[in-house]
């Protein structure tokens, strides 16, 4: 008996703490989700689906749903592949490569509003670098976060370099942990560069790889942060992703129950999102 | 290795114990130091009228021994707003706090304002009655019942202009313009180009719902209309004409469009850069640009529509007290103390250059000096006359951002005019028709 309990007694604290702050506030954002409370209201009003139906039958949603998409499927994407060779070519330990990690990591650790503040001016549709230099090779000028058609690009631009360092870092940390004797082995089989890097490197390096693309996912799903900094959702809804459209819901238009069905479904589409991931790809992931 | 596991654990439960004692530590500070009634008062204003606030506060508590009032900055108004929603969810709402004026509504609705008349007739130094009128259109609750908020930081777009500029152009610098199609002709005598790229345009202002609704009021439209069903500009076709406005502005290439995020800073530093002549923008501007500008100031009536009537709605934010405080009698002596006392109120809208809005601060030596020494105060509060706010609702806030959305719309996207009127205006209806 007393064996028996002694790993409930020692994973309690740590299940206590999960209860608390992730799976009772989980089932509470359902039951917010079916009132139409607003957090002043003292009354909270049972409406059933009524804000589920609200939300499906708004235009806006699937743009923002849309929107999030896009942004999800671009930074992924792009920082996956960009980390993964920037990760090969600074993968020597010399002086340049080491300089060039350092370099690649910076943006990581300033503060995102900094960043913006930068990024603001170097998009200035007027005044900006970005268009002085379009300018020198004859390009016309973009609007970049002006213009609907080009925002949801220039934040996707600006999470990418702003986070690809970090990403850079933990391939890097992945590759160095590949022992050097299979590339050895490989070069006295004259097998080319480039398959070693798909027959060795990538398999091997498969399951960080796997953890990242789950991480960037979903964390690409919660972008908040660099919208509510550089565009406030605007121009026209074209940069509104779900995250900040709950915030606008439950905070600016005070509509908390209606924010919660927005809730629900993120809640939804990142578990479906990693469900479909494992069952997927951990099959072709290789474990050592 | 089991020895380890078990270290680890502990530890962990540990952490997680001080953390949660961290949590509960900040609760329960209704008696302050020495006895005194703490009174909590979260306001929204940064840098120097934060430093303002904090000033006033200290006068008070220096002025008297039985109270002390705690000022705690709270971030922008929406941010502000977000964290007194939440206070007022979690049991721990201040005993007074500032409330960008759009929100006021949400919380009289949901009987979270006290309503301060009851205290004005016990105490009888101030009446309803002495407010400035034009300020007070967010102010009661159930028609004219209750008092449930009142102005703090409160103005109005002014039309600031480059007097410098304007003598360079061979305009009458002495007047700012006043119709729109004075403000046309005028941008265009104003703005610069060299090498077909503009080094100096004729205006700008911020793409914001506020100067939206000062031009539709001008023309006699309303944000809302009187039946509260949908927006009051539409059948009118008001929002057109203004929209058509802010396009030819736009595409006769004098009209610096600001970015959508963080527009009001850029179009005020391009007005005090001289990189734009005219700008529209708030009355509590008129300190800093008077120090800033190294050209010669001038300010004028928001120009309005050939045909139409000076208007325009006021901004900024009101204070109220919080029916959920815990120390009313004490938040209303200092509320008593900032709308009589020289050195509450009255020298906060002094050194801030917010509107005085009691008329005994408007009839104080103060106020009347500070208006002979810079008429620019005087028109802002002249001005004041021609105040509408046509908006009160419950669902305002979510109104708003489609009102901003079809603006970035039609003036950042291009888009038509008319279609973009017609969806707003179809949304306008789902919005106000919801359940309150």
């Amino acid at each position: 008996m007393k064996k028996k309990l002694y790993p409930y007694l020692l994973v309690g604290p740590a299940l206590a703490f999960m209860m608390v702050f992730v799976v009772y506030p989980m089932f509470y954002l359902g039951y917010i989700s079916l009132t139409n409370w607003n957090l002043i209201n003292p009354n909270k009003k049972f409406v059933a689906l009524d804000n589920y139906k609200e939300l499906f039958g708004r235009e806006e949603f699937y743009q923002t749903l849309w929107n999030t998409c896009t942004y999800t499927f671009w930074t992924v994407l792009l920082i996956m592949t960009v980390a993964l060779l920037l990760a090969v070519w600074f993968n020597k330990n010399t002086r340049f490569d080491l300089f060039g990690q350092l370099a690649i990591f910076t943006p990581h650790i300033v503060a995102l509003v900094s960043v913006a503040m930068v990024w603001l001016w170097l998009m200035d549709p007027d005044a900006g670098l970005l268009n002085y230099i379009l300018g020198l090779f004859g390009i016309p000028p973009c609007g970049w976060l002006q213009s609907s058609k080009t925002s949801m690009m220039s934040i996707i631009l600006v999470s990418v370099w702003k986070s690809v360092g970090y990403y850079t870092l933990i391939i890097l940390s992945a590759l160095q942990g590949i022992p050097k004797e299979i590339y050895e082995a490989a070069a006295l089989d004259n097998t080319p560069k480039w398959k070693q890097f798909f027959k060795i490197t990538l398999p091997i390096i498969s399951p960080q790889l796997f953890f990242l693309l789950i991480v960037m996912t979903i964390g690409s799903f919660k972008v908040f942060e660099t919208v509510r900094v550089m565009t406030g959702g605007g121009p026209n809804f074209s940069t509104n992703v779900l995250v900040y459209y709950i915030y606008d819901y439950a905070f600016n238009n005070m509509k908390l129950g209606f924010a919660a069905a927005a809730g629900m479904v993120l809640l939804a589409i990142v578990g479906l999102v990693t469900v479909v991931y494992f069952k997927m790809l951990s099959k072709k992931v290789h474990y050592q | 290795m089991k020895m380890m596991k078990k270290i680890t654990s502990l530890l962990l439960a540990v952490v997680m114990v001080f953390g949660l004692v961290a949590c509960g530590g900040e609760a329960g500070t209704d008696t302050g130091t020495g006895g005194k009634t703490t009174v909590q008062f979260w306001h929204c204003m940064g840098s120097n009228n934060g430093d303002r606030i904090q000033q006033m506060v200290d006068r008070f508590n220096a002025s008297q021994d039985e109270i002390e009032v705690v000022a705690t900055y709270q971030g922008s108004y929406e941010e502000g707003n977000a964290k007194l929603q939440t206070a007022i969810a979690g049991g721990t709402a201040p005993d007074i706090a500032q409330i960008e004026r759009g929100f006021v509504e949400p919380y009289a609705k949901a009987e979270r304002l006290e309503d301060l008349r009851p205290y004005m007739e016990q105490s009888g130094t101030i009446s309803p009655d002495d407010f400035v009128e034009g300020l007070m259109g967010y102010s009661y609750y159930d028609g004219s019942d209750k008092l449930v908020s009142i102005p703090f930081s409160r103005s109005t777009p002014i039309f600031y202009y480059n007097k410098d500029a304007f003598r360079e152009a061979g305009l009458d610098a002495e007047k700012g313009p006043e119709t729109w199609d004075d403000v046309i002709e005028y941008a265009k005598k104003l703005t610069k180009v060299e090498n077909g790229k503009t080094v100096r345009y004729g205006i700008t202002f911020p793409v914001a719902t506020w100067y939206f609704k000062a031009n539709v009021a001008q023309l006699g439209g309303r944000t809302i209309n009187e039946d509260r069903t949908a927006v009051g500009f539409y059948e009118n076709g008001v929002g057109k004409q203004v929209l058509e406005y802010w396009t030819e502005l736009r595409d006769s290439g004098v009209y610096m469009v600001p970015p959508t995020k963080d527009g009001p800073i850029t179009a005020r530093q391009a007005f005090i850069n001289g990189e734009a002549c005219m700008f529209q923008e708030s009355t509590s501007l008129i300190g800093k640009l008077s120090e800033s500008c190294e050209f010669e100031l001038g300010a004028a009536y928001l120009p309005y529509a050939p045909g139409g009537k000076p208007a325009m709605p006021t901004g900024g934010a009101n204070i109220a007290m919080m029916a959920d405080g815990a120390n009313k009698e004490a938040a209303w002596k200092f509320l008593e103390w900032m709308l009589t006392d020289e050195e509450g109120c009255l020298q906060f809208e002094l050194e801030s250059g917010y509107l005085p809005f009691t008329k005994q601060m408007i009839e104080s030596d103060a106020i009347q000096t500070l208006w002979e020494e810079n008429p620019m105060y005087r028109i802002a509060y002249d001005q004041l006359q021609y105040a509408v706010d046509t908006e009160q609702h419950l669902y305002w806030a979510e109104l708003k951002s489609e009102i901003l959305a079809a603006e970035q719309a039609v003036m950042n996207d291009n888009a038509d005019i008319q279609e973009t009127l017609d969806k707003l205006y179809k949304r306008s209806q789902e919005i106000l028709s919801q359940e309150q």
